[in-house]
């Protein structure tokens, strides 16, 4: 068009834009010289700089100082994804007074000189990319981030050895924790291992100490048998509402002397025990439970289901059976929510041809490992389920479930390998004559200590054969394998007095389920997802929760110890502020507009936005808001926004391309 | 509660003004909603609330000119205390009640959701040569109606409804399949429904099989009819060249948005200043294509329409009724919503307690997109 008849633009904002070689991350396919040339001549562009490496330190001066001399009110750094580096050259802006809500990132790697080799095309995509970022940028408003206080009192949810290390690291830091159990004691399943690979120290003995630190410890509130109801606030300040679960003993009368116990004639399967015996209705889990008092289950207790008995009550020196007791609800406040949710092992009776459950003599791990234990129902003498006899010949199953996508579970449970090595370690000890034979698919040694464990299994004379079973059966009173030996190319028939299948690692359902409740990222399998899986792996994308332990993924015990710390140390860095700060990119209402229809607080992943029945409007709580933009979307008239990518921005963004 | 009410006179619509005059003189309502002929002899609405003064309520007049429910969300977007009003309306109107109540624009507490069965009706437009002088107008349509006769002169929306009896209601007065001349079906579903049935005549019973046959009859006659118009509207609308010119004939007016019952919006994103734009910005738009259409915007405004409105609309065909340059928009959204709510298992004014689909997330639905 003549230039005598185009009409005025309106003034716009001077931008300055900053193109990123990214090494030849970028420049390798996007052509930069072309770039800056098309940028150049976009409207309102002051200046058009490229850098080798923005995200450096010269790189940075380079855009503080020309913010100054340049007389910039926008920057846009045409460079990598903003995840990794928004935050860093917004800083830079600041630094140089321009706001910082007033620079924008555009994505030119991930989403260009990536994801195609053909120059000519990332050249022209790269251009209209910046232009699009620019129709947004020069909309932008400046903002001032919104700070909140914190509550420092932190909530930790499962007291396994993830729940017990979180809690006790910031104990120790000197803020009070609030620690939930479901169980009537802590320790979870560490409580149930015999001893622990690689260096074969016993379970119970590692574990003790930090159960009666993590008792008796004056900053923590421990609270056991007890599950979380809901959650409610933000970072910073969350009301938690907790459930402590009717126990029908009372705590404070209770002395722990046992003697209920031993009267006790209600049965009920015992989820401790893995089933190898029978439980009694009014219960603890072991002898050096912490707390160490009994609790009743309210399914098994005859005098709770039928109204007779009352043994326990008449043998209780102290009077401390309460039959009318009922569930509690207490309301905790706090700042931070380590979520410890734990695992379980898959239910092996859903692989069909394994037979557990069903086939006489095959047991998981975990039974094992209680059959291994002193304190279970052997007294740590290996004896086979159906009679009790020592088993002479044991075979385990590794990968009974892991690694295997037809059920559901294509990961590795990381923990099989060791643990099925040192129970045929531990079960050679015990069984001098015995024979135990491994059948694997591949042996996965990447620990401190690992491979030399290892070979000591194999030193000790146990048998491992490279092939998943096919099948497991019963004949006579032997349990019959059906495997291969892929190295020597053939089948192979094993029978077995005892089977332990590795079962996989799975996510506790528990745990699932309150991840559910609290609506924070679970992966396919139920797993927690965390907020970066390289550079943030104990956060959540929900801000205030952290991750320990096997909820976010199967690990051992020296991992899921360090996670937890490592969680700890995120919530002290954390109580270490006076205040938070919180991106003021959020959800805002236009209440002269809004209606009150309630579609975004349907909408709302967080619980931001509520409408208020009286003003029949909608109001963001500014602080829980994520800014994801799912409201605004769902706003069918624009009464909602999205504080700087408004309606208006990502229709001239469209328009502009 | 329910069962046969003697009619009068063999007139079904002075038996029901009666119920209105019963109800306005007990106390039972402060007002009613219903359908009423103006002096003029032309279809409207009118809050009657003086039991003496019942004359030009016409509570089975045959013509719609707006959806009442748009009525309904003006004046009772907030309960009062006291206040009890009927709302003597046809299936689609209520169905779009329910939906408002659903989106927080209407408070049901001060409201009684009376239905009657509707076969069809008359644009109001223009009614008044139909009716004539005829003052049996309504209870002829109603005889000819209760058994169901095809009317090529029905609205084009009505032609495809398959709700001839109200979804959700308190109570509902029903002629389809009944000897409309001696009695009316009376049927009451809640507590308030049955305050107002108290102390009628009613020879109890179940619904009778010849209703229910009729019903189903009229149901079905009703989706062939709808299956024949869409494969009709497919051949004039499917794919975006064939969309833009079905839509090319759009003045922009938005009086399709301003009569929409469930279209609720205080402003419409469309009058927003997100499309404003000054003489610059046209401009340089117009100069990436070399040439813009205006209005501009037209196609977008009824796409979005289309995505806003799929879920909760009623299927009133009021929109079409109000398009100056008769866009055939009945027939579109009959398509477009019917398929959308297919999708989430939902329909428009079914039930108070199903939450709304487009804010619901189910992990399971819609599986196979971007699949294969």
């Amino acid at each position: 068009m003549d230039e005598a008849v185009r009409p005025a633009e309106n003034r716009r904002p001077r931008v300055g834009v900053f193109v990123c070689h990214c090494g030849i991350n970028i420049s390798g396919t996007v052509k930069i010289p072309e770039v800056l040339e098309r940028v150049g001549k976009m409207p309102g562009v002051a200046v058009v700089k490229d850098y080798k490496y923005c995200c450096s330190d010269p790189g940075q001066q380079m855009v503080r100082d020309s913010v100054k001399a340049d007389r910039l009110e926008r920057v846009i750094v045409a460079c990598c994804s903003p995840t990794l580096h928004e935050t860093t050259f917004r800083t830079a802006c600041a630094e140089a007074g321009l706001n910082s809500y007033q620079c924008e990132i555009a994505n030119i790697r991930e989403q260009c000189s990536w994801v195609t080799e053909d120059k000519d095309e990332a050249t022209a995509k790269a251009t209209e990319i910046i232009r699009t970022t620019m129709a947004k940028t020069v909309l932008d408003q400046p903002l001032e981030p919104i700070t909140v206080s914190i509550n420092k009192r932190a909530l930790v949810v499962g007291a396994g050895i993830a729940g017990i290390q979180a809690a006790l690291d910031i104990a120790n830091a000197g803020y009070e924790v609030v620690l939930v159990e479901k169980e009537p004691s802590i320790g979870g399943h560490m409580a149930q291992l015999s001893e622990t690979f690689p260096t074969l120290d016993c379970s119970q003995c590692i574990l003790t100490p930090r159960t009666v630190e993590t008792g008796r410890h004056p900053k923590i509130k421990l609270m056991t048998y007890s599950e979380i109801d809901s959650v409610a606030g933000y970072v910073g300040n969350f009301k938690v509402r907790i459930k402590n679960k009717a126990r029908y003993v009372d705590f404070k009368a209770c002395t722990g002397c046992g003697a209920c116990l031993e009267k006790c004639p209600g049965r009920t399967e015992s989820w401790f025990e893995r089933g190898l015996t029978k439980g009694k209705a009014i219960y603890r889990l072991l002898p050096q439970a912490v707390p160490n008092k009994p609790v009743i289950d309210a399914k098994a207790c005859i005098y709770l289901t039928k109204g007779k008995c009352g043994v326990c009550a008449k043998v209780c020196p102290t009077g401390a059976i309460r039959y009318d007791d009922t569930d509690r609800f207490v309301e905790e406040e706090v700042g931070a929510i380590v979520l410890a949710t734990g695992y379980e092992l898959f239910d092996a009776a859903r692989l069909g041809s394994y037979g557990l459950g069903r086939v006489p003599d095959v047991i998981d791990g975990l039974a094992f490992e209680r059959l291994l234990s002193a304190s279970g129902p052997t007294s740590g003498e290996v004896k086979r389920p159906s009679d009790g006899r020592v088993p002479k010949k044991v075979v385990f199953v590794q990968c009974a479930g892991s690694r295997d996508s037809t059920a559901g579970m294509p990961y590795c449970s990381k923990i099989c390998c060791m643990y099925t090595a040192k129970q045929a370690i531990l079960y050679k000890h015990r069984v001098h004559d015995g024979e135990a034979t491994i059948c694997y698919i591949d042996v996965r040694t990447p620990g401190k200590g690992f491979e030399e464990f290892y070979k000591r299994a194999t030193d000790d004379g146990v048998t491992y054969i490279r092939g998943k079973p096919s099948k497991i059966f019963r004949r006579g009173d032997k349990t019959v394998v059906w495997a291969a030996d892929t190295l020597a190319g053939r089948k192979v028939e094993l029978e077995a007095d005892l089977v332990v299948l590795a079962t996989a690692v799975v996510a506790n359902p528990d745990g699932v389920a309150l991840a559910r409740k609290l609506k924070t990222q679970i992966d396919a399998h139920g797993f927690m997802t965390e907020a970066h899986p390289k550079l943030r792996p104990v956060e959540t994308l929900t801000a205030g929760y952290f991750l320990a332990g096997c909820g976010q993924g199967p690990k051992d015990i020296p991992e899921t110890v360090a996670q937890a710390s490592a969680a700890a140390a995120k919530v002290l860095a954390m109580f270490g502020n006076t205040r938070l700060t919180h991106s003021p990119t959020t959800a805002q209402v236009d209440e002269e507009i809004c209606v009150g229809c309630g579609y975004c607080e349907r909408t709302c992943a967080y619980e931001a936005v509520k409408v208020d029945p009286g003003k029949k409007k909608a109001v963001v709580n500014a602080a829980l808001c994520e800014g994801c933009g799912a409201c605004a979307v769902a706003c069918p008239s624009g009464a909602m926004t999205h504080k700087n990518a408004t309606k208006k921005a990502i229709f001239e963004m469209a328009d502009s391309f | 509660m329910k069962g046969t009410l003697k009619v009068e006179a063999k007139s079904p619509e002075a038996t029901i003004r009666g119920l209105f005059a019963r109800w306005l003189k007990e106390g039972k309502l402060s007002a009613i909603l219903s359908p009423a002929y103006s002096a003029a002899g032309t279809a409207t609405l009118a809050l009657f609330s003086n039991p003496q003064k019942l004359d030009e309520a016409a509570p089975l007049l045959p013509a719609m000119g707006v959806n009442a429910a748009s009525i309904v969300a003006e004046f009772a977007r907030d309960a009062s205390p006291n206040a009890k009003v009927g709302l003597f309306l046809r299936p689609c109107e209520l169905r779009a009640v329910v939906e408002l109540i659903k989106l927080k624009q209407v408070a049901p507490d001060s409201l009684v959701l009376i239905g009657a069965d509707c076969a069809g009706t008359y644009k109001a437009a223009g009614f008044r040569n139909v009716r004539g002088k005829d003052a049996d107008f309504d209870n002829k349509h109603v005889r000819e109606q209760s058994g169901y006769a095809e009317n090529v002169n029905f609205r084009v929306a009505c032609q495809m409804c398959e709700y001839p009896k109200p979804l959700v209601f308190d109570l509902n007065v029903g002629f389809i399949g009944m000897d409309a001349d001696t009695e009316l079906w009376v049927e009451a579903a809640t507590d308030k429904g049955k305050g107002l049935v108290e102390g009628l005549e009613l020879s109890a019973q179940d619904e009778p099989d010849k209703r229910k046959k009729a019903l189903e009859g009229l149901s079905a006659a009703r989706k062939a009819t709808t299956a024949k118009r869409i494969e009709e509207l497919d051949k004039a609308m499917m794919g975006p060249e064939k969309l833009v010119e079905y839509f090319s004939d759009c003045l922009n007016c938005h009086n399709c948005m301003k009569v929409c019952p469930v279209c609720y919006c205080r402003e419409c994103f469309f009058d927003s200043d997100t499309f404003q734009r000054d003489i610059g910005e046209h401009v340089r738009v117009s100069l990436r294509k070399g040439a813009t259409r205006m209005p501009s915007e037209t196609l977008l405004f009824h796409l979005t329409r289309m995505n806003h409105m799929m879920a909760s609309c009623v299927q009133c065909g009021i929109c079409e009724d109000s398009c100056p340059v008769t866009i055939g928009l009945a027939t579109l959204f009959k398509k477009v919503s019917q398929n959308a709510q297919k999708e989430f298992e939902y329909v428009s004014g079914r039930s108070l307690d199903e939450p709304l689909p487009l804010a619901t997330f189910r992990e399971s639905e819609f599986t196979k997109v971007g699949e294969e």
